[in-house]
């Protein structure tokens, strides 16, 4: 779907026109253990609000023939932010969040997904910063390795 | 307490088979054995840690890992085990135990209903949130609503599943088939045919239980036992059961972090039975059986009992374990109800699958070997939640609880099938006490399933005849019912004929009175809508006599103030145009006029209306009105144009 208007052709221009669809879908990262955990065979996607199962399912068969078998949709309210308790009280709030809508799509049975950053992200900017995050505070612990906690005999019980 | 209910379950006769758990015979390397003697007293399969009474300040789980070595070097006792857990699970058991009134003791174990605390009463107050309602469970669906749900079905019942071998378990019977077929063929050909059926869901339960009586009238002569047990149509029953725990033992992982844990400690509390607390593992199953045969007194047990212990289930149980991610088991309550009946030994039980079949090519889209697949993992998966509902309910309309787990295995037969194909299945179980997970409360006994399918019916159905390539599913469906009788084969035989047998059956009688009734309905509707025209307008209508040769022959209609969209209800509409167009031309086929003229005022609402609205209705009109053997003159008048209010 394109609800966009292609821009008014004026006499010169290119006659090329790209109208990109409005409907967009991402994966998303789910988590791996807990309740929040995913079958192998099921995908997350953030989507475009607008889209109904219908869509997210012809969206995934017809651009990349994916073996979709069933979709379920979830919409998560976003976050309102409210100034004091009386805006609460009153309903005055400062700001909503975007409502967003995930997708949860069920493949065949003996499909198998990979997330596909999951090659690229061990050498993303984030991952470097929390190993560095780590290799500081094990400096920070250093002089407690020296640290002599066997103490033969000294402050045992008698028995 | 109030706990409607329940209302209306009467405790019945305990069932005496052969075969009979022994609670002692359970040991702690978790071999049963089964011992033939009378029932023993009702005791619990516990472990003897469960009488140490624990210390008060005991939780029920580990909250925290150690703080200091101390911790771990005088462990607690009560911590050891699961004394804490098992002491309750006991103590409850005891005072289950102790109710001899059935109803009274599932009322117990109900965990459906539970009257507000004193202390809730006492101090909530408007400004707080409200009560949240006690407990809410899953439902399982009337049909798998998922592709995959077989494993999960399987964990949450406990059941082990294996496909086929079931003609073992019924050798040497020998069965008048040829009555059976006739009647099916026939009983099938009418349900085709029929066009009664508001959908194809009413189609398939009405088929099943056609079939089943035609099975039972071609065994009833051969089998007069059958007598005793009782054909029960659309019969309900429902389970509630508990498997998994809360969902604070759900597996934890902080971001970046490699380490898995659960958040006991400091978790959010939610009072009493609050939904949020509990719930996400609660499971009811709300059943309707097509059909089911009913009886006094339950199946000899069909499987074997070394079926029944862990041997088979220690195999799936990795395998189903994933299928809940985290499953830590808590103890807690089940309850179920069953219509009460003096009959409470399910049979037999005949389930429709309607609507499974269009959910699989239309909804997940399968084709070919998948939608096969599909289609038998659906049916199975369906026959677990089936047997283990009505088993439970069973067990439960007995006294057995959780608490005093079944101290004979429950043995039901089950046939599924969606109209063409059918499934067949046997179901065993053999333990209620599914969602207690201790380590000193070993419980190796599983519940079993075997189900052997599809049989389709008919192949094709081609000019009216149905194909078959496969010549043993009469044999089959027969053997299924003929099973009905064998519990009962050591009673003494009745001197039953066939006359005496049918008055055992009033439904099936009941049944044939009223499949005439439709036929008689249809033809009363088609000499009021039809007929009647002809015999009033050709009795008493005719042209004026004395007139010249060959007269040229006018009708004159006016005013028939067709209905329109705005003002016209659709069944005053429908009746007053039929009615308008029958007479009107059962009047133009007998008297031949040569002109009709309109004078006037056709619609109701012609002048509301804008061109496209005009166009419909003249439409109408012409369907009405229009013959090519009479020509038409049609004139407007103000309820047509418009000029209805500018003249008044």
């Amino acid at each position: 779907m394109a609800s966009r208007i292609a821009r008014l052709w004026q006499p010169g221009a290119p006659q090329t026109r790209s109208l990109l669809p409005d409907f967009w879908m991402a994966v998303v990262r789910s988590s791996t253990v807990g309740r929040a955990r995913l079958p192998a065979n099921c995908v997350k996607f953030e989507v475009d609000p607008r889209m109904s199962k219908h869509d997210v399912r012809e969206y995934l068969e017809k651009v990349y023939q994916a073996p979709v078998r069933s979709v379920r949709t979830e919409v998560q309210m976003g976050e309102i932010l409210w100034n004091s308790k009386t805006d609460y009280q009153y309903k005055k709030a400062m700001w909503k969040e975007e409502d967003k809508k995930y997708a949860y799509v069920f493949m065949e049975k003996n499909y198998k997904f990979v997330f596909p950053m999951e090659l690229t992200f061990s050498e993303s900017e984030e991952v470097r910063e929390i190993e560095k995050h780590k290799e500081q505070m094990e400096k920070i612990g250093e002089n407690s390795k020296f640290v002599n906690s066997d103490r033969g005999t000294v402050g045992r019980l008698l028995s | 307490m109030n706990f409607p209910m329940h209302r209306g379950i009467r405790p019945a006769a305990r069932l005496i088979p052969s075969v009979r758990f022994s609670s002692t015979a359970v040991t702690e390397t978790g071999v049963a054995v089964s011992v033939v003697e009378p029932p023993p007293p009702p005791t619990t399969t516990l472990h003897d840690a469960a009488k140490i009474k624990p210390a008060f300040n005991r939780k029920v789980h580990r909250i925290h890992t150690s703080k200091h070595m101390l911790q771990d070097e005088f462990l607690n006792a009560g911590d050891l085990t699961d004394s804490a857990r098992l002491y309750d699970y006991k103590r409850t058991g005891e005072i289950a135990a102790s109710l001899t009134n059935i109803v009274e003791r599932i009322a117990f174990v109900s965990p459906y209903e539970r009257p507000w605390t004193a202390a809730e009463r006492t101090w909530r107050r408007d400004w707080h949130p409200a009560l949240v309602a006690p407990r809410k469970a899953w439902a399982l669906p009337a049909v798998p609503a998922h592709f995959d749900v077989l494993n999960f079905y399987k964990y949450i019942t406990k059941t082990h599943v294996e496909q086929g071998k079931l003609d073992e378990l019924y050798k040497d019977l020998h069965l008048p088939t040829r009555t059976f077929k006739e009647l099916t063929r026939a009983s099938l050909r009418a349900n085709l045919e029929s066009t009664a059926f508001d959908s194809e869901a009413d189609r398939t339960s009405a088929l099943l239980a056609t079939l089943l009586d035609d099975a039972v009238l071609s065994l009833v002569k051969a089998r007069p036992q059958l007598a005793e047990q009782r054909i029960s149509y659309k019969s309900k029953s429902e389970a509630f059961w508990v498997r998994g725990g809360f969902s604070f033992l759900y597996d934890h992982q902080e971001f970046n972090e490699v380490e898995v844990t659960q958040k006991i400690w400091n978790n959010q509390k939610y009072t009493g039975d609050d939904r949020r607390k509990l719930g996400e593992l609660a499971f009811v199953h709300r059943d309707e059986l097509a059909a089911s045969v009913r009886s006094v007194k339950g199946l000899e047990p069909m499987m074997r009992e070394s079926e029944s212990t862990d041997v088979f289930w220690k195999l799936d149980e990795g395998k189903l374990k994933d299928e809940l991610y985290s499953p830590r088991v808590a103890n807690r309550e089940m309850c179920s109800r069953v219509e009460a009946e003096s009959h409470q030994h399910t049979v037999l039980a005949v389930k429709s699958l309607a609507g499974l079949p269009e959910r699989i090519t239309e909804h997940w889209r399968m084709r070919g070997e998948e939608a096969k697949e599909t289609a038998l993992e659906c049916a199975t998966a369906q026959a677990v939640a089936t047997a283990f509902a009505n088993l439970t309910a069973t067990a439960h309309t007995q006294g057995f609880t959780q608490y005093n787990d079944v101290d004979a295995p429950l043995t039901t037969q089950l046939v599924l099938s969606d109209g063409r194909n059918f499934y067949f299945a046997v179901a065993q179980l053999n333990t209620l006490a599914i969602n207690v997970e201790l380590k000193d409360f070993p419980n190796p006994r599983h519940n079993s399933l075997r189900i052997e399918g599809p049989f389709p019916l008919y192949d094709e159905v081609n000019d009216g005849r149905f194909v078959y390539e496969r010549k043993e599913f009469g044999l089959a469906l027969l053997e299924y019912y003929s099973e009905l009788g064998r519990d009962v084969d050591e009673a003494p035989m009745r001197d039953a004929s066939s006359t005496v047998s049918m008055m055992k059956w009033p439904l099936q009688s009941l049944r044939n009175l009223l499949l005439t009734f439709p036929i008689l309905l249809v033809a009363i509707v088609f000499w009021n809508e039809y007929l009647v025209y002809y015999v009033k307008i050709g009795l008493t209508c005719r042209w004026p006599e004395g007139a010249e040769e060959d007269p040229f022959r006018v009708f004159m209609v006016s005013d028939t103030h067709l209905l329109g969209r705005f003002r016209g209800h659709w069944v005053d509409k429908l009746k007053r145009e039929w009615q308008m167009h029958r007479s009107y031309q059962t009047a133009r086929q007998l008297l031949q006029p040569e002109v009709a003229f309109f004078l006037g005022d056709l619609f109701d609402e012609g002048q509301w209306s804008n061109n496209f609205l005009l166009a419909e209705y003249a439409d109408r009109f012409e369907d009405l009105f229009s013959c090519e053997s009479t020509k038409m003159v049609v004139l407007p008048g103000n309820h047509d144009l418009g000029f209805h209010y500018a003249s008044a």
